[in-house]
């Protein structure tokens, strides 16, 4: 066997090797992080859905108990990528006891080598009179 | 989305060379006659050659340590935009490169260690360095700039009025305070014109992390995006090998060696 066929099938088996390791390794999904920073005591996480709101149409008669950000790379921005991000600023909002959330939602360009979406949730999670009686 | 990194690459360029070589010296062995196999080629050459140095770069910068370019102001006045770091990569366990899974458990982040780990929000591309603030079961609260880790305020005193410097090179006039984080003393910026951002009791869960960069004011950490998973920390950084721009081209001599050590 000579030198170009040895070099050959050795190259073959290594890129075999290499195909297979790549497909085993693990795989990390883009997905929405965030936090709320809570600013008085904490609630019990609250078991409905939380209201959205903006801040022009907020209710007047809620307490505010956390600052919410949630962060979110995606490929593109699209209607699919915001509802994620809702959804986790949701469900943050509801961990930290909130029955609402008032939020402002940001798209941007990330600092990252492939200039990916990002999506920049901020808000008040909030808390109603009538839930806080209940 | 896999992560592709420079240890990825290394990893999959001593997987091409070796079996290359093996196979190859596997065919040399069972194959007759033998005269016919002494001569090799340019791609069987260079994997014999370069197989051993890609495997000793690997080990190194796996387990060993490893460089890490610092772009931005986040952890100043300790680690300055332009700062090139060096950390250990065994601090955290040794892990299996490609697969990201712990072969060795050695420790784990403690309070006050400056960490290099993948950024939760996206870590196939980015990779951040940050203070350790809370391990798992901290509760953590920041009233008017200053925390309390369970329920004890890290003291802070004033050192000096200073400027923060960007890496576009411009600065904003802010106050360098030195920080006692339950032991661990260290020197923080804060900005006085930036308002605070206060909470309260926040528990750190388990096996995740509460990271902050020095620059209290300026600084995208664990107060935007959460916690730290403990499998997306790879590096303690131990000190500053090189502090270098390029345009204009500019060495800060005094900053190399500097070894990061907690002021007393």
């Amino acid at each position: 066997m000579n030198a170009a066929k040895r070099s050959f099938l050795s190259s073959i088996i290594a890129l075999i090797v290499i195909a297979i390791v790549y497909v085993t390794m693990p795989n990390y999904n883009l997905k929405p992080h965030g936090i709320v920073l809570p600013t008085h005591r904490h609630y019990q996480p609250y078991q409905g859905q939380v209201q959205l709101y903006h801040e022009w149409n907020s209710p007047t008669n809620a307490v505010n108990i956390g600052k919410l950000t949630v962060e979110y790379h995606s490929k593109t921005y699209n209607q699919q990528a915001s509802m994620r991000a809702l959804a986790k600023a949701q469900q943050l909002a509801a961990k930290a006891g909130g029955n609402g959330l008032i939020y402002s939602i940001e798209k941007t360009t990330a600092s990252t080598p492939t200039g990916q979406a990002e999506l920049i949730i901020e808000g008040a999670v909030i808390r109603t009179q009538s839930e806080r009686k209940q | 989305m896999k992560l592709i990194d420079l240890i990825t690459i290394i990893s999959f360029l001593t997987l091409f060379t070796g079996i290359v070589t093996l196979v190859d010296m596997l065919l040399i062995y069972f194959t007759k006659p033998k005269h016919a196999l002494k001569k090799t080629n340019v791609l069987l050459d260079y994997s014999r050659s370069l197989f051993p140095v890609f495997l000793i770069v690997l080990i190194i910068r796996s387990f060993i340590c490893q460089p890490y370019h610092v772009p931005s102001e986040s952890l100043e006045p300790t680690v300055m935009p332009g700062d090139f770091l060096l950390a250990t990569q065994y601090d955290y366990g040794l892990k299996l490169p490609l697969w990201n899974k712990t072969l060795i458990p050695i420790g784990h982040p403690e309070r006050g260690q400056i960490a290099i780990f993948n950024d939760p929000v996206n870590p196939t591309q980015l990779t951040l360095v940050k203070r350790v603030i809370g391990v798992p079961g901290d509760h953590i609260s920041y009233i008017n700039k200053v925390l309390y880790i369970n329920g004890k305020a890290a003291k802070q005193t004033f050192i000096k009025n200073t400027n923060e410097v960007f890496a576009d090179g411009h600065t904003r006039a802010v106050k360098e305070y030195k920080e006692n984080l339950d032991g661990v003393k260290h020197l923080i910026i804060v900005n006085p014109d930036a308002a605070a951002i206060n909470f309260k009791d926040i528990v750190v869960p388990k096996d995740k992390y509460f990271m902050m960069g020095d620059n209290r004011d300026d600084s995208n950490d664990s107060r935007y995006w959460g916690f730290a998973p403990i499998n997306y920390f790879s590096g303690h950084v131990r000190f500053i090998w090189l502090n270098a721009t390029l345009s204009p081209f500019h060495i800060e001599w005094n900053r190399i060696g500097n070894r990061l050590q907690l002021h007393s």
